[in-house]
């Protein structure tokens, strides 16, 4: 008969972290205190950069400057990656430690010790459990609210390619569980749920905060950065 | 006259063996079965002292022998897809033919979809086994396909239930052997892994003469086996149990 794994609780949900509501406040030319706070103004040093050439401000393509973001993408991404890394973890030491069973299962589909344990659970002499583990380790500094609130493009494509990268290979491993197994692992199908819903999350969290040019320095027409040097 | 004779026996003979199935599936080479009934309880002992299998089969704590028709019964549970039930199966007839003799048992591979995949083997579909000393009870529940084959009945299904399963077994799954009462296998006693996609041909002579770590895994696991069963005919036939005079890998 098929054993199933037992049940597991969820880690601890991370606490709320500080949400900067701007950066660059102890330059001297900041608004002075009791101004109502609002979005992260660009400093007079970023100006230069813009001038040089209306099109995309220089500082912002760089990265350098931080927003106000909606929360959710962060949240959603930051707890997914928490429960795959647990999950992912698990999966790690029990590759490692299970012995191996050298049984076919009398019933059912799931046979998680024949999944983790049968040529198809390492790649390269690598186990994939511990390439799902580095998925997440890479993944969840990308999932932070520095990190989101970010319009470093190029850390904006790395965090969407990689999930895709790795839905990719979850696809892959659905592939040799269900056609060439012939078994699925439950903690196998639980890193594959959450890889699944953190390309969600990440893709709609990508489009949810995507920098335009009211993000810039001078807003749209440039008024806004006026005003800044004025005070 | 003559043609209706051989219609007659072509159309008898293809009609299928005792207890169904394919009338495709070939009777085992006669050679191959040589090969293994011909390795000698001496040899069996030697290698499962020196080379022991990676598991033997596990004391149930039952002191209460299993008996069917006044001799002790060994129950065996299978699929003709699984690899690890092909193994065993290897074992298990090296073994099982040092108290009786099988007939009908048929040649098959099992599944090239499965890891391990393509294991020569043989399949107890069909098949009957005549001892003085033991009853072997055995159910091919899948074809190699994983269709439906057979149905154990209640006794062995209620077995099953309550020995393949902790503490008894680790995780439970086929090949069960229930043997005798005392003692139970559940999987394969050794690592079929390089059997993949050999002869029945190869994997015959290398059980016969131990020259590949299967070959000799296949003779430890029967000397394993064997071993049990002198325990549960109380030595007999002498000639094979003299060299058991103990249960061997408690």
């Amino acid at each position: 008969m098929a054993r199933t794994p037992t049940g597991r609780t969820a880690p601890r949900r991370p606490t709320t972290t500080n949400l900067a509501k701007g950066r660059g406040m102890s330059r001297p030319d900041r608004p002075a205190p009791g101004r109502s706070s609002g979005p992260a103004r660009p400093t007079r040093s970023a100006q230069p950069a813009v001038e040089a050439g209306r099109r995309w401000p220089a500082a912002l393509a760089l990265g350098g400057e931080h927003r106000s973001i909606p929360a959710w993408p962060w949240i959603v991404g930051l707890v997914l990656c928490l429960l795959g890394l647990a999950a992912a973890s698990y999966l790690t030491v029990a590759h490692y430690v299970t012995g191996v069973t050298l049984a076919c299962p009398d019933t059912g589909l799931i046979n998680c010790e024949k999944v983790t344990t049968s040529s198809y659970s390492t790649i390269l002499g690598i186990p994939v459990a511990v390439l799902g583990l580095a998925f997440f380790i890479f993944m969840l500094p990308l999932q932070t609210p520095w990190a989101w609130r970010s319009t470093n493009q190029y850390l904006r494509i790395v965090r969407m390619a990689s999930c895709v990268v790795g839905m990719g290979f979850v696809l892959w491993l659905l592939y040799a569980e269900l056609i060439k197994i012939g078994n699925i692992c439950l903690y196998c199908t639980s890193v594959h749920a959450l890889t699944f819903l953190i390309l969600l999350s990440t893709a709609f969290g990508t489009i949810a905060t995507a920098p335009s040019l009211d993000d810039g320095p001078e807003g749209s027409d440039g008024s806004e950065g006026q005003a800044l040097q004025a005070v | 006259m003559i043609v209706v004779v051989l219609v007659v026996v072509a159309v008898t003979s293809g009609g299928g063996t005792s207890g169904g199935g394919s009338n495709s599936t070939p009777l085992a080479s006669a050679s191959v079965l040589r090969q293994i009934e011909g390795v000698s309880p001496e040899t069996m002992a030697t290698q499962v002292k020196n080379d022991p299998p990676l598991a033997f089969p596990a004391s149930t704590g039952n002191t209460t022998v299993l008996m069917a028709n006044g001799k002790p019964k060994i129950v065996y549970i299978g699929a003709e897809y699984c690899p690890y039930c092909g193994g065993e199966r290897w074992a298990m007839i090296m073994a099982l033919s040092k108290f009786g003799t099988f007939t009908g048992i048929k040649q098959i591979t099992s599944s090239a979809s499965d890891n391990p995949s393509a294991i020569p083997t043989f399949s107890f579909l069909g098949a009957s086994y005549r001892s003085r000393y033991l009853v072997f009870d055995p159910t091919e529940t899948q074809d190699v396909n994983r269709n439906p084959l057979q149905t154990p009945t209640a006794e062995n299904a209620a077995l099953e239930a309550k020995y393949d399963a902790p503490p008894y077994t680790q995780a439970g799954g086929i090949p069960f052997v229930y043997i005798g009462g005392k003692w139970v296998i559940d999987g394969a006693s050794y690592d079929v892994t390089p059997m993949q996609h050999l002869s029945h041909a190869t994997v015959a002579q290398a059980a016969a003469t131990g020259s590949t770590k299967y070959g000799s895994d296949i003779q430890a696991t029967a000397g394993a086996i064997v071993s049990r069963l002198c325990n549960l005919t109380h030595g007999q036939p002498g000639n094979v149990c003299r060299s058991f005079p103990a249960v061997v890998g408690k």
